[in-house]
């Protein structure tokens, strides 16, 4: 009895960790790179969660999940920059800035296709509407 | 009389002095009002071009060639005065820049026609140098669309719906081969004294 009370305690002990596990933890050198704020006033304001990177014949796709931190809507505007294996930024001129609002506490998933199929990595640069 | 002159002058001093002109970023969103603006265009032409590149048939037919495409016009259902060709020139630019489309532009096509007749008919080009009669390539695609809005008003507020359409037509069996749509809603609301 005693034995089976141990190993359920070892279990639920388990199991809570792994729900409070910090999201950020799962996330690579190269994913956390990712987010970039372009106005210090939004600085933290969104906890990375995933990003996603898929291509379409040569053409890279990205995908990157964030959750507002905030109780509050955070009205933003987000762009993706695109750089090549050298570093060089591809099309600099080429994505708008989108306006976007996140209610608060509210997931949000942001897409872009790059440019073209010279592109290495890429960033998300969120900064204040 | 010279006090006049001097305070004249004065005041046009001051309104000069207050004129200021500096460059912006040109990709910054545009808010100044409801009506069709830069960022709309700019999210349009981004929008569709990602949409097409990602489109698994066209995914496929882009894979070993580059096809060739002209884009015709863009209906503007619109109340407004919009320069649509402005936004097929954004989706062509970008198109071409991804590297997996050619243009022949028809926009060009007169033009085109006298600088041909030019080199091969005038007797001032050298017959060596002057382009072949005959050798341009037919496009196997035609591009167009249609851009349309809804408008609503009260007393304080004006909500208008954009709607842009674009469909890339295969000329030789009249399938339309990839269709899309982006859809803008912008709201301008007024403040109770007006500011």
């Amino acid at each position: 009895m005693k034995r089976y009370a141990l190993l359920w305690t070892l279990l639920v002990t388990a199991l809570l960790a792994g729900c409070a596990m910090n999201p950020d933890t799962t996330l690579s050198e190269e994913d956390r790179a990712v987010l970039r704020y372009d106005s210090a006033s939004l600085d933290g304001a969104f906890e990375l969660l995933e990003v996603n990177r898929a291509t379409s014949g040569d053409i890279v796709r990205a995908q990157v999940h964030l959750r507002n931190k905030s109780s509050f809507s955070v009205d933003y505007q987000y762009k993706f920059r695109w750089y090549d294996r050298n570093g060089f930024e591809i099309a600099p001129e080429g994505e708008p800035w989108r306006p976007q609002r996140a209610s608060g506490k509210a997931e949000v998933r942001l897409q872009a296709v790059a440019p073209n199929a010279a592109v290495a990595r890429f960033e998300l640069w969120l900064r204040e509407e | 009389m010279r006090v006049l002159m001097m305070a004249l002058l004065g005041a046009a001093l001051l309104i000069s002095g207050c004129t200021r002109v500096q460059y912006g970023d040109a990709t910054a969103t545009e808010t100044v009002t409801v009506d069709f603006g830069s960022t709309d265009l700019q999210m349009i032409a981004s929008q569709m071009v990602d949409d097409l590149m990602t489109f698994p048939p066209v995914v496929q037919l882009t894979a070993q060639r580059r096809p060739v495409a002209f884009v015709d016009r863009v209906q503007n259902r619109t109340v407004e005065h919009i320069d649509t060709e402005s936004v097929t020139d954004s989706i062509r630019a970008k198109l071409i820049q991804s590297g997996k489309f050619r243009f022949v532009d028809m926009t060009v096509v007169e033009r085109v026609r006298q600088q041909m007749d030019f080199q091969t008919q005038s007797g001032m080009v050298d017959p060596a140098t002057a382009v072949t009669m005959g050798r341009q390539i037919g496009a196997e695609f035609m591009i167009y669309g249609a851009l349309t809005s809804i408008v609503k008003r009260d007393s304080s507020t004006k909500d208008v719906y954009y709607k842009f359409t674009l469909n890339m037509m295969n000329l030789e069996t009249g399938i339309i081969e990839w269709s899309s749509e982006k859809e803008i809603r912008k709201t301008r609301s007024r403040s109770l004294f007006g500011l």
